[in-house]
């Protein structure tokens, strides 16, 4: 299945295309939540957009264009005026893509809160300021970035690793000035230049040319550095800032907190993970201060841009040398930068890290306890977690571990995991399936004790007792009711009389537990159930019986089945493969589906720099949107495509539901076909009854065109001559393939309900083509099913 | 939830649209001798009316002619040669490659044919008998299988191309009108399987 956008993809893919200016960043010591204010977060609501949806995200992406190109600078050459105008056209379409797919919030409480640093920061320059608008990427990547067209980006990653506001006002700064230079047109001109060995990259090498444009790249970081220091410095924002900031971008790729971390806090007194699966030693992070210049980079080192900044903090005098670093509001700061961190949280779970979210969450939980968003976002990761492990391997999962090996991720179990988050990931990537599972239920089942109400978390809990009786074969009969047996645990234990002298000379029931458990390290999960006593206290509660009852009811009807199935003949499954094919590929009977920002992308091997057609992509997107729109009219069938370009700017509701709704099929891309996380019921019941329709798909059209192989069989074959001018046209044109997928997913349970994924061979007649495959989606989906 | 399962069904097709009137001409070569396959073709050309019956198949029904020049190489020195003309009715299933992502009508296809043929070899022996040129006659049932693809072009506008390969399956009647004159009917019947045995073939026309 083709990945919906993530977050992450699209500022790799926007940063690698047009070296667009990026920044900063923060490692959050331990001791930074007891020096800072702790603001109060017990009933945080996720981000949200709110107010008028702002022209960037309601503007096509041809009308920007169109309107950037006016600013053409007819002076030069007709071959530079070319390159703005691709310029313009690559850059506006990258940006959208992001704007477009939900990764963007618009008039949140973060993003108002930046804006209002940077109405300080420009109070002397109103003119700048009204050409700027700043919004939040939800993004773990530490970043901020321009565009050509006012239009600033500051990553949630980036807002956890603040100090002070005037950090975040310098960063402002820096991209402001690259704003105000056009520093991102300049340096795609000059990459143009340099790859046509024009200008001054005439009369040289290839590889002095990528020295050249890569020095001006830094020269370019290193003015947006000084004249952002100089906007800091007249703000009266305390000009140190700078320091700071830089000292962010040292530990860019650090995580933002290094707090310790503990297996304690997926533990009981009777359930205690083996220590084999804990590494004791780490290796600290370390940050390279005497890091060069490197020839290679877009950016000048990150010590040389500091010392830079505290040679220009030298210079100061008087009131200059001083500031403020809050201007906006002290407490507000703090507050943004907790609903970063909880923020953050939740995007690693959508991005599929789910371990980095894990260890996230348990750091920001020593402050925040018992926190009902942490601990329901930390249900949701541990519940991945479990599925993943549960998940039965298949080929692919080889192929992924193939790419692990090569990328060099591979984990080396000697090797000192790095950091504590390290440490978490290596810990929870270690536990067997089922001890992960039943920390998992104990977990899920606390919190669901603690808020009853909740529904997601009580269909998460469902759904974890299920995966522990159907995956892992868990029964009640399995674990202990009471812990009269607690010290012979396991025929191992038993035999060793003098293990059990020696756990009973033990402080207290959890050290003795660990110490028979370190005590078995050398062996095999295998017959030592570590976890028979994992669920003491919660078998005391008669509703977790129900539940745990309910799971082994429905291990064993699935048991049912799959007996039934063992029954059958060869020629019987092979029927009822085909009759579930039909009934997931044919007839619907459906009177509305709701179309998730649909995707339509052409790929042409023979352009230059980059293989995507942006202006084939722009305009075969707006004509596929018509087909669809026509055909579901000619079907009978109501379409509502949820797009940001089929909005107006009150329906910002609209464009939070193509947020959650986007997440949503995010994380279903993380998974194998027809497994993943269960659905927040609520939130996508809101959803449906306010669509009118439970059934939401994602859909990716992707067309690829590239040089046909074989000329030289061809030219040979034109000797034949009845089949000359078959042979002549394919002679003449390029090959052309087409990749159709849509996955149509009933939303309130997860299911997917019907999908097509087709590879369309070597076929023109493109316009007519796609209007043939949206119509015949729109019938398949409208015709009644067969009785 | 207001999802209601009462949906009307749509039409098949392409965007509702299910018949297809084309014009088509298919030419092979002439394998009478190897001097003939590069220099001498048959043409044929006719139209057909196909109608798209499922998600990936189309049936139709076709009317093509043919006039070929024809030289029996051993009446050479008696005749001024002369011309089998003729027509044949067809019965095609065409069906698309799902798995190429076909889709009636758009896409890769496989067809089968199925034609009556009825063909007439009128011989000018004008050396020797100036007032009545030997005829001869003959029809009877032929079949191809071809490969193609099929497109459509500003939303109305269908072309195909492919290539077919075939032949005469049995005879259901023949006439010569004086045997005497050489080996006519053996001569027709070699041509017409010629004509069938491997041709190109290209249509044009609109879907309805």
């Amino acid at each position: 299945m083709v990945v919906p956008f993530s977050a992450t993809f699209v500022i790799f893919e926007i940063m690698l295309r047009f070296k667009l200016p990026l920044l900063f960043v923060t490692l959050l010591s331990a001791t930074l939540f007891a020096q800072t204010p702790v603001p109060n977060m017990d009933n945080y609501q996720p981000a949200r957009s709110s107010g008028a949806l702002p022209p960037d995200v309601l503007m096509t992406t041809t009308e920007k264009y169109e309107k950037s190109r006016t600013q053409i600078n007819t002076n030069q050459s007709e071959e530079l005026q070319k390159a703005e105008d691709d310029f313009y056209l690559q850059t506006n379409y990258a940006v959208d893509q992001m704007l477009y797919s939900g990764t963007i919030l618009v008039n949140d409480s973060m993003g108002m809160y930046v804006n209002r640093v940077a109405d300080s920061l420009l109070a002397h320059d109103p003119e700048t300021r009204a050409k700027i608008n700043i919004y939040i990427l939800r993004s773990t990547v530490v970043n901020a970035f321009a565009t050509d067209r006012g239009s600033i980006f500051v990553t949630v990653g980036l807002l956890t690793r603040l100090h002070n506001e005037a950090e975040l006002a310098f960063v402002l700064a820096h991209e402001i000035i690259h704003y105000k230079r056009r520093h991102v047109l300049t340096g795609y001109i000059e990459g143009v230049q340099m790859q046509e060995g024009e200008g001054k990259y005439s009369a040289t090498t290839a590889e002095n040319r990528f020295l050249k444009r890569h020095s001006y790249a830094r020269n370019q970081e290193t003015q947006a550095d000084e004249e952002g220091f100089d906007m800091l410095v007249a703000s009266n924002y305390d000009p140190h800032a700078a320091i700071g900031a830089f000292e962010i971008l040292a530990e860019a790729d650090f995580p933002f907190t290094d707090l310790d971390f503990s297996k304690g806090t997926f533990e009981s007194p009777r359930f205690v993970f083996p220590s084999r699966f804990f590494n004791d030693t780490i290796k600290e992070y370390k940050i390279n201060e005497d890091e060069e210049d490197n020839d290679l980079a877009t950016h000048p080192s990150v010590p040389k841009r500091k010392k830079g900044m505290k040679r220009r903090l030298l210079k100061l005098e008087g009131a200059d040398s001083t500031g403020s670093a809050f201007l906006v509001s002290e407490e507000l700061f703090y507050r943004i930068r907790a609903m970063a961190m909880f923020e953050q949280v939740a995007l690693h779970t959508n991005d599929g890290e789910y371990k980095e979210a894990i260890y996230i969450n348990s750091s920001i939980q020593k402050t925040w306890k018992k926190n009902y968003y942490l601990e329901k976002e930390m249900i949701r990761a541990m519940y991945a977690i479990t599925v993943k492990k549960n998940a039965p391997f298949a080929f692919e999962d080889l192929a992924d571990l193939f790419n692990l090996i090569f990328s060099g991720d591979f984990e080396d179990d000697d090797e000192k995991p790095l950091g504590e988050q390290g440490r978490a990931v290596s810990f929870i990537g270690k536990t067997d399936q089922k001890g992960w599972n039943i920390a998992s239920v104990k977990y899920a089942w606390k919190v669901h004790k603690e808020h009853p109400e909740d529904q997601d978390i009580k269909t998460w809990t469902v759904g974890l007792f299920r995966e522990m009786t159907v995956l892992n074969g868990l029964e009640i009969k399995d674990f202990q009711e009471n812990d009269s047996m607690f010290l012979v645990i396991g025929d191992k234990i038993m035999s060793d009389t003098a293990l059990v002298h020696r756990l009973k000379g033990q402080d207290t029931p959890t050290r003795r537990w660990q110490v028979a458990i370190d005590k078995l390290e050398s062996d095999s999960l295998d017959g030592f159930k570590y976890w028979e006593f994992a669920f003491i206290d919660e078998l005391k509660d008669s509703m977790f019986i129900a539940y745990f009852k309910e799971a082994m009811s429905y291990a064993d009807s699935l048991d049912s089945l799959e007996e039934r199935k063992d029954e059958m003949t060869s020629k019987e499954i092979k029927k009822q493969n085909e009759e579930e094919d039909e009934a997931f590929f044919g007839p619907q009977g459906l009177s509305k589906v709701v179309f998730i920002n649909p995707i339509y992308q052409s790929y042409d091997s023979r352009i230059k720099n980059g293989q995507l057609d942006v202006r084939a992509s722009i305009d075969g997107r707006a004509m596929m949107m018509d087909a669809m729109m026509s055909s579901a009219a000619q079907c009978g069938i109501q379409c509502d495509i949820l797009d940001p370009e089929s909005m107006d700017s009150t329906q910002v509701e609209r464009f939070n539901d193509l947020m959650i709704v986007n997440d949503w099929f995010g994380q279903k891309g993380n998974f194998k076909d027809g497994e993943g996380l269960p659905v927040r019921k609520e939130q996508m019941e809101r959803i449906a009854t306010k669509y009118g329709t439970k059934y939401f798909m994602w859909m990716a059209y992707y067309t690829s065109r590239e040089p046909r192989q074989g000329t030289l069989f061809r030219v040979l074959s034109l000797a034949f001559v009845p089949l000359a001018p078959q042979v002549a046209y394919r002679l003449a044109t390029p090959r052309e393939d087409v990749y159709f997928v849509a996955i149509l997913y009933d939303i309130t349970t997860g299911e997917p309900v019907w999908g097509a994924q087709r590879k369309i061979e070597n076929q023109h007649s493109t316009e007519a083509r796609l209007k043939l495959q949206m119509y015949d989606m729109m019938r398949m989906l409208a015709t009644p099913k067969e009785d | 939830m207001s999802v209601v399962l009462h949906a009307q069904k749509p039409k098949g097709g392409y965007l509702g649209k299910r018949i297809i009137i084309c014009a088509e001409g298919s030419y092979s070569p002439n394998y009478s001798s190897f001097k003939d396959l590069f220099t001498s073709y048959n043409f044929q050309y006719g139209g057909n009316a196909h109608f798209i019956t499922g998600r990936h198949t189309q049936m139709g029904l076709s009317y093509n002619m043919y006039s070929m020049g024809a030289h029996n190489r051993y009446d050479t020195s008696l005749s001024n040669g002369g011309r089998i003309k003729g027509y044949q009715i067809g019965l095609t299933y065409r069906k698309f490659r799902e798995k190429k992502g076909g889709l009636a009508p758009i896409g890769k296809f496989f067809d089968v044919n199925l034609y009556y043929h009825s063909s007439e070899y009128i011989v000018d022996y004008a050396t020797i008998n100036p007032f009545a040129p030997v005829i001869v006659n003959t029809s009877g049932i032929s079949g191809s299988i071809g490969l193609g693809a099929q497109g459509i072009f500003w939303n109305r506008v269908v072309m195909n191309s492919g290539i077919r390969v075939g032949g005469p399956i049995f005879t259901l009647s023949e006439q010569d009108s004086d045997s005497d004159f050489g080996n006519n009917l053996d001569y027709m019947q070699q041509r017409l399987m010629y004509k069938d045995f491997f041709s190109v073939f290209f249509g044009i026309g609109v879907i309805l």
